[in-house]
């Protein structure tokens, strides 16, 4: 779907000078955007006072110039939580075969679920891939038995267990 | 590391952050009847033993239209395994790494712009990383969901 998307878009550009406004490129941040985010990457907590007393501009600048970065969804600071922390010790990536829906369709029910934190429609082995959270083996079970199983469309699913995870780090997520 | 006990407050506090990470010490603690020297303490020990981290996520990149991209990876033995996941975790386009059990011996994902740089990437880096047999690979097209709320935090 994306690729044809794509294509049509490609087509459609020459000659024409009225962008969709989702397909603009991201206007290029300039040098004390970056030294904003930069900052905030070490740390999101940093107060705007501190933070601007580090890059050396006034405190004013940093709390609009950071209302426009996360308004124009560039860039967001959030609490990320620990998985294991939190207690869940069962992380699976789950190949889904659709059957009789649309993968988008399922897709989006599937994101319904809490612990199905991550979607995605792909070209590939299977329609789907999801990533499953679980306190437990018996837990993990029972979601994908009981609950993703009986998801209308569903046809078929592809378990993979994480068993250590080296690095998860969702710097860059679609906003 | 050790895993410390979460009591209610540590969990409103996180889905508050949860909501905006930026909201002061001062405000949390206004909501919730509570000092700000309470708020404050309790965050530092919900930062301090990693059960949260907040932090600046920016937009894929700034990728105009980025693909999410999951690599299978065959190691060439499974002595290679633990050497190749630490290689692959520290590429910087490489934002999750885990050993597997079951469908590869890997799994790592990466956002690409599209099926060249993804092809590039394979070739140029992962290919070249020493115990790499074979790489399977599915692309996302679509996110539907990414719950960024969630993540692993390593040393």
């Amino acid at each position: 779907m994306a690729d044809e998307k794509q294509t049509k878009r490609k087509k459609a550009a020459p000659g024409r000078s009225t962008a969709v406004p989702n397909d603009a490129p991201p206007p290029a941040l300039e040098p004390i955007d970056e030294k904003i985010i930069a900052e905030l990457r070490q740390s999101g907590r940093i107060s705007n006072r501190n933070l601007a007393r580090t890059i050396d501009v006034n405190e004013a600048t940093v709390r609009t110039r950071l209302r426009k970065l996360e308004s124009s969804d560039a860039v967001r600071v959030v609490a990320m939580r620990d998985l294991t922390a939190m207690g869940f010790n069962a992380i699976a990536a789950v190949g889904v075969q659709v059957k009789g829906r649309s993968a988008a369709e399922v897709g989006r029910e599937l994101a319904q679920f809490e612990e199905v934190i991550t979607v995605n429609v792909t070209i590939g082995m299977y329609d789907l891939e999801v990533q499953v959270v679980a306190h437990d083996i018996a837990e993990l079970d029972r979601i994908l038995t009981d609950v993703i199983a009986r998801v209308d469309g569903v046809e078929r699913l592809f378990p993979g267990l994480s068993m250590k995870i080296l690095k998860y780090n969702p710097e860059w997520v679609p906003l | 590391m050790t895993r410390i006990p979460l009591d209610e407050l540590d969990h409103k506090i996180i889905n508050r952050l949860g909501q905006d990470a930026r909201v002061s010490n001062r405000e949390i603690g206004r909501e919730f009847g509570l000092t700000e020297g309470t708020i404050r303490s309790r965050l530092k020990r919900l930062l301090d033993n990693k059960v949260i981290r907040v932090a600046a996520v920016t937009n894929a990149n700034r990728l105009t239209n980025p693909f999410l991209a999951y690599l299978w990876i065959e190691a060439d033995t499974a002595a290679d395994i633990q050497l190749l996941t630490e290689r692959l975790a520290e590429l910087p386009e490489i934002g999750f790494v885990s050993t597997m059990l079951g469908r590869a011996d890997v799994l790592a994902m990466t956002l690409v712009e599209d099926g060249n740089e993804l092809t590039e990437f394979l070739h140029q880096t992962i290919d070249k990383i020493p115990g790499v047999r074979r790489v399977r690979y599915s692309l996302g097209q679509n996110f539907i969901k990414h719950d960024f709320r969630y993540c692993a935090l390593i040393d």
